[in-house]
């Protein structure tokens, strides 16, 4: 469904000299998939992400091909990418109370992509709305869809991101961090709405976190980023079980004995010093 | 333990006034509500909760920078509420803290050396030699260069600058750490380096630390006992080997339970 060929993004920085923060990124997603993507900062994560929605900051430069369904998104010019993002890409950022408008109801900012996009009338994108916030386990959502983001919670807050995220039945998700800012029990909850999302609604999803834990937890595949690069990739219990690159060996070993869970014997003697 | 307390915290509880609850209703939300216990010189107290568990608070109010609406804090046996503000400033010395944001909390257009030496007019008057080379000992032992003093926090990485916190914090030679989320921001690697960093100051010096966190993992890396903190309460508390392995709360076991482990792998709808 998704294909990349060796992606990358320079950015201009201010001494004429271009710096790649993106180096020659290779994957395939396919339906109801999901993949991680993890690394440290500055690992080139994030701007692999909005590579692929294409909303990279105007001074970077992609090459390389991302492939939607055959089509070249880097090709596309910006009112073809306008459809293309809400219809076919859906993202979740993380910090929900960033990304949402906090002078609107939720109601509102969940029914303006369907009322822009798939011509709904004001009524019906009202009852899609609570419909979606239902889906994302939002209690009593009849009553929700009129309240103001700082009247919910993180935990919520991160729900409506995720319902206008979905509102126009995307095909493939993006969440940044999307649990990053949230408590370990709200986390939980959270990642057992994305996981129903894909296997329920059939949808691919990448999600990136500096958190291995919660990659373990999410995705089918993983991808091991650092420096720009990709240093690893492959099925996420082969990763994390038998690590080839000494990075994933050295960040496995990093982590809390607790984190690492039954891992921690293997792991400690193969860690690169 | 035989020892005596370096930190005897007794039934404090923190109320704030609710805004907006106008001049004459007494509505108040309880921040921290009755919370006790005692920290032996030499050792970590970990405390965990999540977001508004009253975690900052209780730190707040140990650090004497915050006052608690009933109980009391006692640091060597001194009430540090009662004490007179002059006082209270000599004894600052003792208890320091490092912050969360190593990005925050250094001042951007001060020199490290500047920074550094901050604390150090709690420590009475020293002549600018031995300013500097207690600088440059304070640095040195985060594993910092003593030539280091002469730069600026933007020449510096999230986990250096980290270290620079910890080196303000050490150079009054302080007999309690209190570190609120100090690892949190850091790369997983980093991370490991400060926890470490950390216990070897407290090997060497004899630091107490009481260790903040909402990272559970984190926590049984560093302390000997743990407190878990909940809607304001302290609802369990124990040595790390039992709270953590054994808990005797619900809460706990939620907490413990919610926290991803590399035990699990795979999606759960998968997993079926």
């Amino acid at each position: 469904m998704l294909r990349l060929d060796s992606l990358s993004v320079d950015i201009a920085a201010r001494d004429g000299r271009d710096v790649r923060v993106v180096d020659g990124i290779s994957f395939e997603l396919g339906e109801s998939e999901t993949l991680g993507v993890v690394g440290e900062s500055g690992s080139g994560k994030t701007m692999l992400a909005l590579a692929i929605i294409g909303l990279l900051p105007a001074i970077a430069r992609p090459s390389g091909r991302i492939l939607l369904d055959e089509e070249n998104l880097l090709a596309a010019s910006e009112p073809r990418m306008c459809e293309v993002r809400g219809a076919r890409i859906g993202m979740i950022f993380q910090e929900p109370m960033t990304a949402l408008n906090p002078a609107q109801r939720v109601g509102v900012q969940i029914a303006e992509g369907l009322i822009l996009h798939r011509g709904l009338g004001r009524a019906a994108a009202r009852e899609e709305s609570i419909r979606l916030l239902d889906r994302v386990r939002i209690a009593d959502a009849r009553r929700r869809i009129d309240a103001f983001p700082h009247e919910l919670s993180g935990g919520q807050r991160q729900r409506v991101g995720i319902a206008i995220a979905l509102a126009l039945d995307p095909r493939l998700l993006i969440a940044d961090e999307p649990t990053t800012a949230l408590d370990v029990t709200v986390q939980k909850e959270i990642l057992d709405i994305l996981d129903e999302l894909v296997t329920d609604m059939k949808m691919s999803l990448i999600f990136i976190s500096h958190d291995i834990g919660v990659i373990a937890r999410i995705a089918d595949r993983m991808l091991v980023m650092w420096n720009g690069r990709s240093m690893e990739q492959g099925g996420t219990a082969d990763v994390l079980r038998a690590p080839q690159s000494s990075y994933t060996q050295s960040l496995l070993a990093a982590m809390p004995r607790r984190s690492r869970g039954g891992l921690a014997a293997g792991i400690e003697t193969r860690a690169p010093q | 333990m035989t020892s005596a307390p370096l930190l005897e915290v007794r039934h404090v509880t923190r109320d704030y006034a609710l805004s907006g609850a106008g001049p004459f209703a007494r509505k108040t939300f309880r921040a921290v509500d009755d919370v006790s216990f005692t920290l032996e010189p030499g050792s970590v107290l970990g405390i965990v909760g999540e977001s508004g568990s009253g975690k900052s608070t209780l730190a707040r109010i140990v650090m004497a920078l915050d006052a608690p609406t009933s109980g009391e804090v006692l640091f060597e046996g001194d009430a540090l509420q009662t004490l007179a503000p002059a006082a209270l400033r000599r004894r600052r010395r003792d208890f320091q803290m490092v912050f969360q944001d190593p990005y925050g909390s250094l001042d951007p257009r001060q020199s490290i050396g500047r920074i550094v030496a901050e604390p150090l007019h709690l420590a009475g008057t020293l002549s600018r030699r031995d300013r500097a080379a207690r600088v440059a000992e304070a640095l040195e032992s985060v594993g910092l260069k003593a030539s280091d003093s002469a730069r600026y926090p933007h020449e510096f990485s999230g986990g250096q600058r980290q270290r620079i916190a910890i080196a303000r914090a050490l150079i009054t030679e302080p007999k309690l750490l209190v570190a609120d989320e100090a690892v949190s921001a850091l790369d997983l690697s980093i991370q490991s380096q400060i926890l470490k960093l950390l216990m070897a100051l407290k090997d060497r010096h004899g630091l107490t630390i009481l260790f903040i966190s909402h990272n559970l993992g984190v926590i049984e890396e560093i302390a000997d006992r743990v407190g878990v903190m909940h809607a304001g309460r302290l609802i369990e508390l124990g040595p790390a080997a039992e709270v953590l392995h054994r808990p005797q709360q619900k809460y706990t076991r939620e907490l413990l339970d919610a926290e991803p482990t590399l035990d699990i792998i795979g999606r759960k709808q998968r997993r079926r």
